[in-house]
């Protein structure tokens, strides 16, 4: 989940509905879309006009 | 292994959307600033090529199966053949687009047109209007959870999530979320959809099959997807 106010990227474990990790990106984040395949997840980010990828974690 | 940041790849101005085709190893960005789209090949972290679309576009999804990319402009579809990076049509859509995703199953992309309040149904192997549906007030981020055969719609003036049954186009529920709700995402696995509320800084937690709101999630500030 991108936090678009503090530009940062929250991790969410979804069994547990619990934060699991939290990942400094660019400057207000709007969308994130998963590659699975490569484990990378690529974030928008708004204003800074960049794509964070994110890797290191194994499941979107 | 930890979570980081492996590399920041610089785009088009007003960047938006973002959808991985994992079949072509692309990763398409919706840069609302110049009206394209950036392509990133998504080994390597770099920009292999950059299309113009129509004015303003916001959500991206791809069709990996069929070899499309759907980017919602203002008021148009432009759809990408994934593999030569080329516009192969436009499709006109009923107001202000912002949110799309793409049912591969039902051979389906949802838009929703935020300004008419509802959403268009495109027939992905044709690239044509199918539907029309009626949702809430100003519509935003959609999510397809193709296992469940179900269209989630963030109703953003309303505070709620219209349940599409994406194999009839029908509206078959509409659930309650946190205040100004804006970005939607289903995990298929999981069996929940995840709802983030602008206004309140939570996640609801909807429980798919049920449609029902399970839990509801505190994050960081300021949420947008």
């Amino acid at each position: 989940m991108a936090n678009w106010g503090d530009n940062t990227v929250s991790v969410i474990h979804t069994t547990s509905n619990t934060i699991s990790a939290t990942v400094g990106v660019g400057s207000n984040p709007y969308a994130i879309s998963c590659d699975e395949t490569l484990e990378k997840v690529f974030v928008v980010n708004g204003t800074s006009n960049t794509v964070s990828v994110i890797s290191g974690y194994n499941g979107c | 292994m930890a979570i980081t940041v492996e590399a920041t790849i610089a785009v088009g101005s007003a960047p938006r959307g973002v959808a991985c085709d994992e079949i072509v190893d692309k990763t398409f960005v919706a840069n609302e600033g110049p009206s394209t789209v950036s392509v990133i090949h998504s080994v390597s972290n770099t920009v292999s090529a950059t299309i113009s679309v129509g004015p303003s576009p916001f959500g991206a999804a791809c069709a990996e199966t069929a070899g499309k990319t759907f980017v919602a402009n203002n008021e148009t579809v432009s759809v990408i053949h994934s593999v030569s990076n080329t516009v192969s049509a436009t499709i006109s859509v009923g107001g202000t687009v912002f949110g799309l995703d793409c049912d591969e199953t039902a051979g389906k992309t949802f838009v929703t047109n935020y300004s008419s309040n509802s959403v268009s149904v495109i027939h992905i192997a044709s690239n044509t209007v199918s539907a029309t549906v009626e949702v809430g007030s100003s519509p935003y981020d959609i999510a397809c959870d193709e296992t469940a055969g179900k269209t989630f719609v963030v109703n953003t003036a309303v505070d709620t999530v219209s349940v599409i049954h994406s194999a009839s186009n029908t509206v078959s529920a509409t659930i309650s979320v946190g205040t100004d709700p804006y970005g939607v995402a289903c995990d298929e696995t999981a069996g929940k959809t995840f709802v983030t509320n602008f206004a309140d800084d939570t996640i609801s937690v909807i429980h798919t099959s049920s449609n029902t709101v399970s839990a509801t999630i505190s994050v960081g500030l300021s949420l947008s997807k």
